[in-house]
């Protein structure tokens, strides 16, 4: 895949996330974006997702631009799988439901179909038994699962996923952390922002520095890791290496 | 007796027949006070029964009037949260307008305004529809807020879901917003809901010949007054405990964690 930056701009209120971003970036199957927080990682995505507009510039995936307005962005959403940090299932509604309803309600699968596939994936997630728990029955990793099985049920050309490991404990994040290699491994392309740093190096087949709103580095893991060129991507992989 | 017998805490519950003790010694205050005022009225109460008549019609007209403004606060109460929240800033600043100008003012004066300023003037002689008009247009000012309360209390963190899977904005109201908030708003609803149905009672100033106002007939006709109210009481409660009730039924039944 192919993500291009061409002059992006974003702002929120009086903080300038990005100023006049361009970039390049080709990728096979995971790119993953690290750097410290507060650096724009998530605002990244989001833009990646049009689950905002930039207020100037452009975004090309796979050379075609991203478009600017809401009801086509919301088309081009629909071709997307998204996943959050704090799950963000809907509460009403049980496992099961919360993946039938982009199937239903925005690809239009009949209810029967959208069963079958949905109980599919559950079912290939080990969350069979779980199916018609509403999301407060569920542990953190269970609930993580459940959101990447709904964005990956509606069979997205792109799996966005934004730190979904930074509120799960060590042994929920190797319970996502499996799922989301063996995603990898399927060949689905995926983009993540993560802090799992052994992680990145193991499943992308290239990582991008993100940092103070600009994009300082972009190479394959080996040689981030072992020789990151820019100083500041030299000293954040030294402060969260150390230990 | 030792006062602390009465004491229920969550690690602490009252056994049983504390509970029912409870239970009796309430009925025994209910009992005496109404004995206390009921003394020797028997003869007054032949004189009212023969007005049962009049209080079973009024009865029902409050029925009939709290159910059409029941229905049609509910449309317009929604209407409003939803005017409330619309980015036209106009429609807003107008929703705001009237819920700050209908909450504010006591709707007796309401009832006075519309019916001998406003009906008035435009020739609108129908007195039930009147009365039905303006408690719709008092009470949904009211359940707009329960509304807009409701849809405010559904996280961004959900419209934001709703918008990465794809959700339009209709949709999202739809499967998203309105079942997460009917539930938070079914307490309030329910109490709005009783208020509605005793705030009819004022509706008997303009003449209106609901439940009240039947009342107030039977006691300058007969002059009992206590034979004429309590009747009017009870036919209240009769009509706001089940709301109550079937609220909290329905909480219970739409309960999650959430």
């Amino acid at each position: 895949m192919k993500l291009e930056l061409r002059g992006v701009s974003k702002r929120f209120g009086r903080q300038q996330i990005f100023e006049n971003l361009s970039a390049s970036l080709e990728f096979q199957h995971a790119l993953v974006l690290v750097g410290p927080s507060g650096g724009g990682k998530s605002t990244l995505l989001r833009l990646l997702a049009g689950l905002i507009p930039p207020d100037s510039g452009t975004i090309h995936l796979d050379g075609s631009p991203l478009p600017n307005d809401e009801a086509a962005l919301r088309a081009y959403r629909t071709h997307l799988g998204i996943v959050f940090q704090a799950y963000n299932l809907f509460p009403h509604l049980s496992a099961l439901e919360n993946i039938l309803l982009p199937l239903t309600a925005v690809l239009g699968l009949s209810r029967s179909i959208a069963t079958e596939r949905a109980m599919s994936v559950l079912d290939r997630f080990g969350l069979a038994d779980h199916a018609h728990k509403r999301p407060h029955a569920l542990s953190g990793g269970q609930l993580q699962r459940v959101a990447i099985a709904r964005a990956v049920a509606i069979q997205p050309k792109l799996l966005l996923l934004d730190e979904p490991t930074s509120a799960l404990d060590p042994e929920m994040t190797a319970e996502v952390l499996d799922l989301l290699a063996e995603l990898r491994d399927e060949g689905r392309p995926l983009i993540l922002v993560t802090h799992e740093m052994g992680f990145a190096r193991h499943t992308a087949d290239m990582v991008a520095f993100v940092s103070g709103g600009k994009l300082l580095e972009a190479r394959a893991p080996e040689s981030f890791f072992s020789s990151p060129s820019h100083p500041e991507a030299r000293q954040f992989l030294e402060r969260v290496l150390r230990y | 007796m030792n006062a602390s017998l009465f004491f229920d805490r969550p690690n602490a519950p009252a056994p049983r027949w504390v509970r029912v003790l409870t239970v009796v010694l309430l009925a025994a205050l209910l009992a005496g006070g109404c004995s206390w005022l009921l003394a020797g009225s028997i003869s007054n109460w032949r004189a009212v029964w023969s007005y049962h008549e009049v209080f079973w019609q009024g009865w029902l007209l409050t029925i009939r009037i709290s159910l059409e403004a029941l229905a049609l606060s509910s449309v317009f109460g929604l209407l409003l949260a939803l005017a409330r929240r619309s980015t036209f800033l106009l429609l807003r600043s107008l929703a705001m307008l009237y819920i700050e100008l209908l909450r504010g003012s006591p709707l007796l004066v309401q009832i006075l305004f519309f019916w001998y300023v406003v009906a008035a003037k435009i020739d609108f002689d129908n007195l039930p529809a009147a009365g039905v008009l303006i408690l719709s247009g008092f009470s949904a000012a009211y359940l707009a807020e329960i509304f807009r309360s409701g849809i405010e209390s559904v996280g961004s963190s959900q419209l934001e879901s709703a918008r990465a899977i794809g959700l339009s904005r209709v949709q999202t109201y739809r499967f998203v917003i309105f079942p997460q908030a009917f539930r938070n708003v079914l307490p309030p609803l329910a109490g709005q809901f009783a208020s509605l149905i005793k705030d009819s009672s004022l509706l008997s100033v303009i003449g209106l010949s609901e439940f009240t106002h039947s009342a107030q007939q039977v006691n300058s006709s007969t002059y009992s007054t206590l034979e004429s109210y309590l009747p009017l009481g009870f036919g209240y409660l009769l009509l706001t405990l089940p709301i109550i009730a079937l609220s909290r039924l329905l909480e219970r039944r739409f309960h999650y964690e959430t």
